[in-house]
Parts: C-alpha cells; sequence; structure tokens
C-alpha cells in the first residue's frame, strides 16, 4: 500500500478538520437561521434597536436645540439643498450638450486607438442568427 | 535496541514543518504590519460623477481596438475595483488587451438626501445617461454592458425597457430573477417580521455594517476558515496578497439607498414580480420576453449568493434568439475575480463579446 502523503503533516491534518468543520458549521447554521424562532429573534432585536436609536436620536435633537446648535437633520437639509443646486446645474450642463451649445464631448486625438478590430476567429463570427434558435446552454459535468 | 535519531523516517518532516512554521510566524508579522495592497491601479478617467454614481473610462491599451463600447454596471452594495484588483488579476485590464473600450459605473456611498433614490433612478436616469456619455465619448450608437449581480439586474431592466437600443449585447454575471431561490435572503426578509418601512424609515440608507453582516451570515464559519486558510498559506505571497485584496473587497460595502432597498425587498424578494412579469418601473412594466438583443449569462456552480436556480429563469424568459447560459465553476466572488476567473469567465466573456463588438 502506498502512502502518498506525509504520515507527519499537521497542516494537512488541520487543513482537512477545518474544511470538515466549516461546512457542517455553515450548514448547521444555516438551517437555524432559517427558522422561524431566530428569524423572529433577529428581528425583534432589529426592531429594538431601532427603537433605542430613534429614542436617543430624540433626546439629541432637542438638546443641540436648546443649544442653538444645528442637529443632524439641519445638516443633512442644507447638505440636500446644495444637491439639488449640484442636480440643477447637472441638467443645464446636459440641455447645454444636447443642444449643441457645448463643444464636441469627444475629442478624438489622432494617437487614439482605431475601432476596427476584429476577434482572431472572425470567420466563427455569427453571422445573423437564426431567428427562433435554442438557447445554448452549458453546463459543467456533475 | 533503539533506533538512532538521523534514521528515524519521519525527521526531515519534522525539520520541514518547522522551517514552514517559522516563515509563517515571520510573515505573519510582516502581515499585520503592512498596509494592504493597492487595487483598481488599471489607469482611468472619471468622466462624470452625479452622486452616487461615478462613470469611468478605462485608457485603452492596444492601438486597434472593437467598434463597440464596453460599459461594466457594477453591483450596488460593492466597489468595481473587485474587477479591477490588480494587474494580472484585473479583468478590467484584461478586457483592455483584448481590445475592447471599457466604461465602468461604479458606485459611491449614497449621501443621506440619496435615500430617496429608487430602481427607476438607477435604471432610466444612471444607466441611459451613461451610455448617453459613453456614446458621445467613443463616438459610436452601439453599446454593450456587463452587469455583476444587482448590475446585472438594474442591466437587465435597462434592456427590457429599451428594446429599441442603443444596447448591442449584455453579459450578465450572477444575476437573480427568481428571488425566492435566493433561500437565505428570502427566509431573513421574511415579511412577517421584517419591518423594512421601520428600518428605511429609522435610518435612511441602509448601513454597510448590516448589508456587511447578511452576507456574512451566509456562511458564518467562511471567515474563520479562511483565516485558517491564510496562516496555512502564509509563505505564499501571491497568496496572502489576493487574500488581503479580497478581504478588503468584502469588508468595503456600500450603504444601500433606502428607498431603492425598500423596493428590492418589497417588489423583488416579496413580490418576485421580475419573474412573474408584474414588475413596473416608472409605470412601464417590466417584461423579459421584450429583451431581443444577443444575452451571455454567466453563473457559478457554487454561488451562495444567487444560486443557480435564481439566476436560471433568465435565458428561458428573455424575448433574444442569440442567448447563451454558462455554469462555471466557481462562487459568486470567484467566478468574476481571482485565479478561477482568469481562466474561465474572462476568456469565455471575450470570446462571446468579440465577435459580437464589430
Amino acid at each position: 500500500m502506498t502512502q502518498s502523503s506525509s504520515p507527519l503533516d499537521p497542516m494537512a491534518i488541520w487543513r482537512e478538520l477545518s474544511a470538515q468543520w466549516e461546512k457542517s458549521t455553515n450548514a448547521f447554521a444555516n438551517e437555524a437561521m432559517a427558522s422561524d424562532p431566530f428569524r423572529q429573534g433577529m428581528h425583534g432585536g432589529m426592531n429594538a434597536s431601532l427603537g433605542a436609536q430613534k429614542a436617543l436620536g430624540d433626546l439629541m435633537a432637542r438638546l443641540l436645540t436648546m443649544l442653538n446648535l444645528p442637529t443632524r437633520a439641519d445638516l443633512q437639509a442644507l447638505s440636500e439643498q446644495l444637491q439639488h443646486i449640484d442636480d440643477h446645474l447637472a441638467r443645464i450642463s446636459r440641455q447645454l450638450e444636447e443642444g449643441g451649445a457645448a463643444p464636441a464631448p469627444a475629442p478624438r486625438s489622432s494617437a487614439a486607438p482605431k475601432r476596427t478590430k476584429q476577434p482572431p476567429s472572425a470567420a466563427a463570427a455569427p453571422s445573423a442568427p437564426a431567428k427562433k434558435a435554442p438557447a445554448r446552454t452549458r453546463r459543467p459535468r456533475p | 535496541m533503539s533506533t538512532p535519531a538521523a534514521e528515524l523516517p519521519v525527521l526531515p518532516d519534522l525539520r520541514a514543518e518547522i522551517e514552514r512554521t517559522i516563515q509563517r510566524n515571520i510573515k505573519g508579522l510582516e502581515f499585520l504590519t503592512s498596509a494592504t495592497p493597492a487595487v483598481g491601479l488599471t489607469p482611468k478617467d472619471e468622466i462624470h460623477r452625479r452622486g452616487t454614481l461615478s462613470l469611468y473610462h478605462y485608457r485603452p491599451m492596444v492601438d486597434e481596438i472593437y467598434r463597440v463600447p464596453v460599459l461594466i454596471v457594477m453591483a450596488t452594495t460593492n466597489k468595481g475595483y473587485i474587477l479591477d484588483l490588480a494587474p494580472g488579476q484585473s479583468m478590467v485590464e484584461h478586457l483592455l488587451r483584448q481590445g475592447y473600450d471599457v466604461y465602468m459605473m461604479d458606485w459611491n456611498a449614497p449621501r443621506p438626501q440619496e435615500k430617496r433614490l429608487r430602481i427607476e433612478d438607477y435604471v432610466l436616469d444612471f444607466i441611459p445617461d451613461s451610455i448617453r456619455r459613453v456614446q458621445q465619448r467613443s463616438g459610436e450608437e452601439d453599446v454593450s454592458i456587463v452587469g455583476y449581480c444587482m448590475g446585472g439586474v438594474l442591466s437587465t431592466l435597462y434592456a427590457a425597457l429599451h428594446p429599441g437600443g442603443p444596447l448591442k449585447n449584455l453579459a450578465l454575471f450572477t444575476t437573480p430573477i427568481d428571488f425566492s431561490r435566493m433561500t437565505m435572503f428570502h427566509a431573513w426578509s421574511d415579511r412577517r417580521y421584517f419591518d423594512v418601512d421601520r428600518l428605511v424609515d429609522s435610518v435612511g440608507n441602509v448601513p454597510p455594517e448590516m448589508l456587511f453582516a447578511s452576507f456574512d451570515m451566509l456562511r458564518p464559519a467562511g471567515r474563520g476558515a479562511g483565516l485558517v486558510q491564510l496562516w496555512d498559506n502564509m509563505a505564499n505571497d501571491e497568496f496572502v496578497k489576493s487574500y488581503r485584496m479580497f478581504d478588503r473587497w468584502g469588508a468595503e460595502m456600500l450603504p444601500l439607498a433606502g428607498e431603492y432597498f425598500r423596493q428590492t425587498v418589497k417588489e423583488l424578494m416579496w413580490g418576485n414580480k421580475l419573474l412573474k412579469g408584474e414588475l413596473s418601473i416608472g409605470g412601464r412594466p417590466v417584461r423579459l420576453a421584450d429583451i431581443e438583443v444577443p444575452v451571455l449569462h454567466a453563473l457559478a456552480q457554487h454561488d451562495h449568493i444567487v444560486p443557480y436556480e435564481a439566476g436560471a429563469p433568465l435565458i428561458a424568459g428573455i424575448g433574444s434568439a442569440d442567448k447563451e447560459e454558462v455554469v462555471l465553476k466557481g462562487g459568486h466572488v470567484s467566478l468574476a475575480a481571482g485565479p478561477n476567473a482568469v481562466r474561465r469567465l474572462w476568456p469565455k466573456l471575450d470570446e462571446w463579446l468579440g465577435v459580437r463588438s464589430t
């Protein structure tokens, strides 16, 4: 009987154990996490966290208002207004380009590559495929 | 009678193992103290940026290129550099060297005010706007699209809603159509317990930590097993570099625009409306059968995020006469990036796209 691997290869044993552990843990965890109690618990926890986050956010907003400081919502509103201006400028710019007022947007320098490449096997190119050709499906062998 | 130590058959193995362990320790220290390798190095120009969208044009690497430019639509959850990890490990670089004119729609973290972005904004605004810019820059009317994961879903919706062109070819990687077959995500988004309205109304944009945790939970032991594998290969510089790049990319998830997330959960995950033909985008019905351009759909054999069954209905449902599905070895990410992709997907994409890009 021949033995392909060294009798002393702790990493090989470790690799094998780790692969088995990964596979079985993933399978077990996936089964557990797809269960109804897990889903309920996960979303229950998330809702509680969101509730706490909101309560804390409201409290902070009140505090900042009392201190006469802008809240996160105020800054976001400001940022949103700037974004509107930005979008508006982008729209104007696009309209100008579409109206031909802008310079040609595709400056093709003489160094630009030629768009004439043909595939290596041009003969294999699909010459107008049949109207209702069946889907060519290739799957690896199991 | 005792055997002299020099004759023990296990001694060379023991010595080699000790040497490997020392080497691992030295490299392990290097690993902890060195910076993460740079990614996304292929030269490119950001030709347009609007909020969450960045449109890049990669600089051609050869003197003669195909007539039809290629626009990559990246998944909205992650940065596009997964397709441009490092020289020799970059799908973008591969396409450039094969003679394609490559553009990419990459995503930035949506800003708080972009929480109102909907699928409509991506499909009826960002993609058509980017296509128009690609047309202008390239001087070509036709454009091919390559969509990855949710980028593939958005590309599919775009293609279905714009049957009149200018889309020339559509190549999709791991694109889900039947969302009920994404079993774990489907289970976790159970409408009896998951209050998506409360989540989105509370947080605005869905935080990346939450998305990261969801993806991580699909394979809870994956991270630990990955670390074991890293330790085992610590002396292999290429492996370590690759591990760090993938790890960085996986951890660098993007927030999702709140309304887009709400719509994805309600319309796609709960309603499965894309498969059923009941989805409307901007008041326009989305029918897969309206897609008539050549389509390639590449799926991964061991995809734990988009299983084969979730992506398979695409080819059956579209109206294209020229369509092909390939199922390649690999997982959701290794299908498109890394050594597996170099051998399988990239040549396949080139072979399929080249003859359709003249």
